[in-house]
């Protein structure tokens, strides 16, 4: 879906405002029917949450703390008016574009990185002694504390999010009103994008 | 340093990927509270999960990689990688057994 959503955004981008007006609707529809399919999908899950629901928050023990559950509680909290499946499924899709999206790029990015360090180096080994060394001193259990003292894996990421950054652009911002001027005299013009490269 | 009404990173991004048609709603994204969820209650409740997602992406890597050292096999790593990352994250979000739909990778 996230791809999908990357597809449509680069097709429309193609055309001015005033024809995405036209051609939105038309483009877009196979979001409508991804949307709708992981709707149904989603639904037994749905009816079976919202029975959780009905008890306060954290007094029913088998209570699940997942995401899920975390996005039900807010709308019945906050936003009622959002409490059905078209309004959860689509929060739940784009908070998933948000965190799979970039995650798998990253991911890729971090093994075809490893694989592709010189070979005196000796990357998968290094990587390897520090996991098992870090993981014995924690008797084998993934925590926290155990991934913080992995610096060694933590240099590889944060290098590969250094050297494979996506998104060229940062801080994109949209122009809301007429005549902006920055305090060096520079002009923006209404309805265009301000960002830092 | 400008409000909202001057300069507006929503907007911004909601134009740039044309988020009006691909979600239906701008609400989506100018009232963006599923992520503001995420950030404030899943800190909280972390340190459990990571067992739990470390048990998926054992089973997921192990699957969709392989466990066989012998022969060699051609896959696409970020095809493969989209499956992974979606199958394990799913785990914590819609959790057992909807993150192990074969088709999981269709909510990325």
């Amino acid at each position: 879906m996230g791809n999908l959503y990357m597809l449509v955004g680069g097709i429309l981008g193609l055309f001015p405002m005033t024809i995405r007006n036209f051609i939105g609707p038309l483009v877009a529809l196979p979001c409508r029917i991804y949307q709708h399919k992981i709707n149904e999908a989603l639904k037994p899950l749905f009816t079976e949450r919202m029975e959780y629901l009905k008890t306060p928050p954290k007094e029913n023990p088998d209570e699940p703390e997942d995401h899920f559950q975390m996005i039900l509680r807010f709308a019945q909290k906050e936003r009622p008016e959002e409490l059905n499946i078209k309004d959860i499924g689509t929060r739940l899709v784009l908070a998933n574009f948000g965190s799979f999206h970039q995650t798998a790029i990253a991911a890729t990015n971090v093994l075809l990185n490893i694989l592709h360090s010189n070979k005196q180096y000796n990357t998968i080994a290094v990587l390897r002694g520090e996991i098992s060394d870090v993981l014995k001193e924690f008797n084998g259990v993934w925590s926290r504390a155990a991934v913080a003292k992995m610096i060694r894996c933590d240099s590889v990421l944060r290098e590969t999010l250094r050297i494979n950054a996506f998104g060229a652009r940062n801080m994109v911002r949209k122009v809301m009103v007429d005549g902006l001027k920055t305090e060096d005299g520079k002009f923006s013009p209404w309805k265009r994008y301000r960002s830092t490269v | 340093m400008q409000g909202d009404h001057v300069l507006n990173g929503p907007e911004a991004i909601i134009d740039m990927d044309s988020f009006d048609w691909s979600t239906g709603h701008r609400k989506y994204l100018t009232d963006p509270w599923q992520g503001l969820v995420l950030k404030r209650d899943m800190n909280a409740v972390l340190e459990n999960l990571m067992v739990a997602l470390k048990d998926e992406l054992k089973f997921c890597f192990d699957t969709r990689f392989g466990t066989n050292t012998k022969e060699w096999t051609e896959l696409d790593v970020y095809e493969t990688m989209q499956i992974v990352i979606a199958q394990g994250s799913s785990r914590f979000t819609v959790g057992l057994p909807l993150c192990k739909l074969p088709n999981s990778r269709n909510i990325l």
